[in-house]
């Protein structure tokens, strides 16, 4: 019979114990103080900016009248000092309360759940196509070692890593939509285009629950160019990780002894050398992917996308602190948030590692 | 069922070709839709609280004024909301009448009470635009006449009554959605985001959806009351990347890019036209230079120091790289205002007078540190950083040792506006189309006089020229006190005028009415 843990006992074992529930809890916990800690930072950098975001947000006319200043440092809480401003936002924050936008004048919250589903939902499409398509090419690669593919790949691989993002962009879209006429356009749909009812924020998902096909093609061709290019570097960084990493594992004394044995090569490439290469290219796709939010800035600039990534620069520009703030906090959540489901998955693919902490 | 790998890739790629491959570029002729793209300078589509370029471009559209101006004109106000008015003779008084059949986009006719709330309700709410209403008060005598009342002589508020900041609003739908004009609106107002969903006024077309980010859509309003109607079902304002304006507008999927420059207005293809309007010459780029900035040399408030800059520039060279439509900047009023000056009273350089007025001054080696928009900033395709590099090249040929302090406009502006540069290179667009705009702005004592740090009463001359051409009532004295002060200006001021840029508008040929405005940009009301 198992033991009856009291209420110390359970919390004892859910803080320190080497099971898969405690290594969640734990990872957890980290993750708050985590973005608090992002918080702070966020919060101090923005204020040693040698910028005033009163004069940032009020035209010539208004900044020169003292009532206008008044009222709004007072109605964004810019007349207390600093300290106070950081501890009310973290009063706040605890409430779910983001605070006010300068910029858009509305909550932060409203802001993020309009932009943030946008960005999501090229980032979903470009992390689909970087994970198969780097993979895919990084196993070719491997295979075809300084041959024809190899090469061709190479080549590839290092222009993706090495093409600024806007620079990719604009000839992407010069290319697909000026020249050849198959992209169509920018935005998330046509000019004017109805977006379909709002359930998740992502056009397309929400087009098939309202079942209006014509929407979800049109969304769907929208945001197939902006998430290829915002693919392009994450492919290449997996591409070059992932050749590498099969390089290395060929090279083993238990795969010639696979091959020896007479195994087909696709089986020897996918149970004898994938499965250990998977460990590392899951750390690298962990940050390659969460890397595609901060190339989201300037591949949504060009696209017109009305994502994350606009929000961000237009908070910038503004010196908008409660739009830093929000998008601050989104983006250390993604990269919290991939790291514990890049180590959740250590665990699934090798148990061994279960009874570390 | 087992689907093997290479039958989920087939899929796949074909789904993602055969999508991109049938969707191309949505045509726009078919329909009677106008497409505008912008880079959106835009907060909001409440009238109280908007006052920038897209924001006065699309509120000028659903909001209309007592008066207004038709085209690109500026200078001779027509009847907007008010079929009559009247001005008292000390330019105190303002007396408008409201056309009796003017009404709202719900039908409600438009009376006094509305007026008065709208312009109140502008003033208190404390936002961007809201210092257009110093010193006014407005009043209503009865249901059909308004009366603007000022304190000292003011002729520009029938200029300042044209502005989409002083929109009229159905003060019944406002309120009724949390709007407020009393002395607390700033707190009390909520209107703000019921504004953001649906427009409450009378102008020919009517909100019908607000993107900050992406785009405006404004609907046909069709019971509008005036004799301009709609000439579109839909106009969309989107927000879109100048290099991708000029693609969009070349292969004919929008109809108008607004901020093309000279050179991107170039080798356009014969679809399109471009449009130089008279309001190109409304902003103009300046080099301000603050004597309290450096106590110890004081180099900026010594008369021969102000000379050599003056004299030393190349003002041909900079009009060259300004391009297409560019002009030298005479003074300090644009081309396109009353009492302006012409191109024989602007200032050309003599590199000799510049020389002797540098040995003059007494600076030698000391660095002088010029500020400006250096994150990449450009109006009308001037970037700011190029033209100081222009101007440090012109001072360095004299004997200055200039400095580039270039940061992005959040760091820059606040120091330059909080009196923190020794020298800076900004630009000018006005207020309100008045010549006023300017000499309540640069003289001693005034915004920008004390940016540069001329206190009041450093010049009795300059400032004399300023408050009588702000009570003059008469246009041609008014216009020759304008260009009096200038030339003052010209002469010993702290400011020196550089390139007055051409503003270009690209228009599909199918689109016709387009004119530049120093304003609202583009009058959409009058795109057919």
């Amino acid at each position: 019979m198992e033991p009856v843990l009291g209420k110390q006992g359970l919390k004892k074992r859910l803080l320190s114990g080497t099971g898969f529930t405690p290594f969640i809890v734990r990872r957890l916990l980290t993750s708050i103080l985590l973005v608090i800690g992002v918080t702070f930072i966020s919060f101090t950098i923005t204020q040693l900016v040698p910028g005033d975001p009163v004069a940032a947000n009020l035209g010539q006319s208004a900044y020169s009248d003292p009532a206008i200043v008044a009222a709004f440092e007072k109605e964004f809480g810019l007349d207390q000092p600093v300290p106070v401003q950081y501890i009310k936002y973290l009063g706040n924050l605890l409430q779910g309360d983001f605070g006010v936008s300068l910029s858009s004048k509305r909550p932060v919250i409203e802001d993020l759940r309009e932009y943030f589903p946008a960005t999501l939902e090229i980032a979903a499409v470009a992390v689909f196509l970087s994970f198969f398509v780097g993979l895919f090419l990084g196993i070719v690669s491997a295979i075809t070692r300084d041959k024809l593919p190899d090469q061709i790949i190479r080549v590839f691989s290092l222009t993706g890593v090495s093409m600024p993002a806007f620079w990719t962009a604009l000839t992407a879209f010069y290319i697909f939509f000026f020249v050849l006429g198959w992209a169509p356009g920018t935005g998330r749909l046509e000019p004017g285009g109805e977006p379909p009812a709002n359930v998740t924020g992502l056009f397309t998902i929400d087009a098939l629950i309202a079942g209006d096909f014509d929407t979800f093609k049109q969304a769907f061709s929208y945001l197939l160019l902006p998430a290829m290019v915002l693919a392009i570097y994450a492919i290449g960084v997996l591409t070059r990780f992932t050749r590498a990493s099969i390089l290395e594992i060929l090279g083993n004394d238990y795969v010639r002894a696979a091959r020896a044995k007479g195994l087909p090569e696709y089986l020897v490439i996918r149970r004898h050398v994938l499965r250990p290469a998977l460990l590392s290219i899951i750390t690298v796709a962990g940050v390659a992917f969460a890397s595609l939010l901060a190339g989201s800035v300037l591949v949504e600039n060009v696209f017109s996308w009305p994502g994350l990534g606009q929000y961000a620069y237009r908070a910038a520009i503004g010196l908008d602190l409660p739009g830093i703030m929000g998008v601050s906090m989104v983006v250390a959540t993604v990269y919290i948030f991939m790291n514990l489901l890049v180590d959740i998955l250590y665990r699934v693919i090798d148990p061994q590692m279960k009874d570390s902490k | 069922m087992k689907i093997s790998f290479k039958k989920v890739a087939s899929i796949a790629v074909s789904t993602a070709l055969v999508t991109t491959g049938l969707v191309a570029a949505p045509a726009i002729a078919a329909t009677k839709n106008l497409t505008v793209e912008t880079v959106f300078q835009l907060t909001s589509t409440d009238p109280a609280r908007s006052f920038e370029q897209t924001g006065n471009m699309i509120n000028r559209a659903l909001y209309e004024t007592l008066l207004t101006y038709k085209g690109g004109d500026a200078s001779t106000q027509v009847p907007g909301i008010a079929s009559k008015w009247s001005v008292n003779a000390g330019a105190t008084q303002f007396t408008f009448t409201i056309d009796s059949r003017a009404k709202f986009a719900d039908g409600t006719k438009i009376t006094s009470a509305d007026v008065v709330f709208s312009l109140n309700r502008l003033k208190n709410v404390k936002g961007n635009p809201s210092s257009l209403m110093n010193g006014i008060t407005v009043s209503a005598p009865n249901a059909s006449t308004v009366v603007l009342t000022t304190e000292k002589a003011t002729p520009q508020v029938l200029a300042i009554v044209t502005s989409p900041a002083l929109g009229i609003l159905n003060s019944k739908v406002v309120k009724a959605n949390g709007g407020s004009d009393a002395a607390d609106a700033n707190t009390a107002d909520k209107a703000l985001e019921f504004l953001k969903t649906q427009s409450a006024g009378s102008g020919p077309y009517v909100l019908s959806s607000f993107n900050l980010t992406t785009e405006v859509v404004l609907n046909k309003n069709t019971k509008y009351w005036g004799a301009a109607k709609a000439g579109y079902d839909k106009i969309i304002v989107r927000n879109v990347p100048v290099n991708v304006q000029r693609l969009n507008v070349i292969k004919g999927s929008s109809s108008i890019a607004v901020d093309l420059s000279p050179d991107q207005a170039t080798n356009l293809g014969n679809k399109v036209n471009v449009v130089t309007g008279k309001a190109s010459n409304v902003f103009f780029f300046y080099l301000s230079q603050n004597s309290t900035f450096s106590p110890a040399t004081k180099f900026t408030a010594d008369a021969k120091c102000i000379e050599a800059v003056r004299y030393g520039i190349n003002y041909k060279k900079i009009v060259r790289y300004a391009g297409l439509g560019a002009i030298q900047a005479p003074g300090i009023i644009p081309s396109f205002f009353s009492g302006a000056l012409s191109q024989k009273d602007a200032i050309v350089q003599d590199t000799a007078r510049a020389k002797t007025a540098f040995d003059a001054c007494g600076i030698k080696d000391t660095p002088v540190s010029i500020g400006y928009w250096g994150d990449g900033g450009a109006v009308n395709g001037l970037n700011f950083g190029s033209l100081a590099a222009l101007v440090e090249e012109d001072l360095r040929a004299i004997g200055f040792k200039p400095k580039l302090t270039g940061a992005p406009i959040a760091v820059s502006l606040p120091l330059y506006r909080d009196n923190k540069e020794e020298m800076g290179l900004w630009l000018w667009g006005p207020d309100w189309p008045d010549s006023t705009n300017y000499t309540e702005s640069f003289s001693p004592g005034t915004k920008v006089g004390l940016r540069m740090g001329w206190a009041a009463g450093s010049d009795s001359v300059i400032t004399n020229l300023q408050t009588q051409a702000s009570t003059e009532t008469n246009a041609k004295k008014r216009a020759a006190l304008f260009t009096e002060w200038q030339k003052e200006m010209n002469k010993r001021s702290p400011l020196i005028p550089l390139v007055q840029p051409a503003a270009i508008l690209v228009a599909n040929k199918s689109v016709r009415g387009v004119q530049d405005h120093p304003i609202w940009k583009v009058n959409l009301s009058e795109i057919k």
